[in-house]
């Protein structure tokens, strides 16, 4: 049986992972703000043209992707709490279905850029989809380096010393991080497919 | 502690719906509901932000964390969401 941290509804109030992680992810969330609010100003200056490149992709398929990755958030979290139950295996598993969830993600991506592709004569040379191939190629890189993370996790979670303290910050800080790529996402999908 | 039917799983669903509302405003409904286009731009980034701060609180734990880190987070979200709807403005 494993040592059971912060096994109560309400845990003590103490810092997800450590310090240093939320100056981590706070500064990469602030550069993404940076890039957010530059497309934002490029946007205002031709909306028309951003709008019409726009057209060529589906909303549907990035509302698909938003709740892929809100589930595999949402596994996150439950993984997190089998995890202090003590149930190992369990949580190791849904950390896994988090995975395939940033794999279906991945696909789906993937499969868009090559629509983008094919429908426009050299994408990189308009304005919209510079920006969109910036955000989401920048933001695809951190869904691969979680996954990664995710994986180590559900390693981690099947340790003797699962809970540990040392193993329990190193938990705390790749969830975040999954969080984080969930995170921006929520507002990559808005100002790439939903505003007009 | 249940693993399935607690708070994180309510904000869950909350996140689920509040996707599905920017969808219906940000797809071509916004003018059917009476939105011009700025108030559809202003009410999907509210929208986005209002998420990100429920996943900041309850998927990432800030809400339990100590308080600078809590209001940390907080001014995080007023002021990236106030600058995003100023510079849609602008």
């Amino acid at each position: 049986m494993i040592s059971t941290i912060g096994a109560q509804d309400k845990p003590s109030r103490h810092i997800p992972a450590e310090a240093g992680a939320w100056v981590f992810l706070f500064g990469d969330m602030s550069i993404f703000g940076l890039f957010f609010a530059t497309y934002l100003y490029y946007r205002g200056i031709s909306p028309a043209d951003f709008t019409a490149a726009q057209s060529i992709l589906d909303p549907n398929l990035g509302t698909l992707n938003t709740l892929i990755l809100l589930l595999s958030s949402w596994l996150v979290v439950v993984a997190m709490r089998a995890l202090r139950m003590g149930r190992q295996s369990l949580s190791s598993g849904l950390l896994i279905a988090s995975v395939l969830c940033g794999g279906i993600f991945l696909t789906l991506k993937f499969s868009e850029y090559g629509k983008v592709f094919e429908l426009v004569d050299e994408p990189l040379k308009v304005d919209y989809f510079m920006y969109y191939f910036m955000l989401t190629g920048l933001h695809s890189l951190h869904v691969m380096v979680g996954m990664g993370l995710l994986l180590f996790m559900a390693r981690h979670a099947l340790g003797v010393s699962a809970t540990s303290p040392a193993n329990w910050q190193f938990l705390e800080f790749g969830g975040c991080y999954w969080h984080m790529v969930d995170l921006l996402w929520i507002v990559i999908f808005p100002l790439l497919y939903l505003l007009r | 502690m249940n693993l399935v039917f607690n708070k994180a799983s309510s904000v869950w669903l909350v996140l689920i719906l509040a996707t599905a509302i920017s969808w219906v405003i940000g797809t071509d409904s916004a003018s059917q509901l009476g939105f011009g286009p700025e108030t559809a731009r202003v009410l999907i980034l509210i929208i986005a932000f209002i998420k990100i701060r429920l996943v900041l609180m309850h998927f990432m734990e800030l809400n339990n964390a100590p308080r600078s880190l809590k209001w940390t987070g907080e001014a995080w979200v007023v002021l990236m969401c106030s600058v995003l709807i100023a510079v849609t403005l602008l």
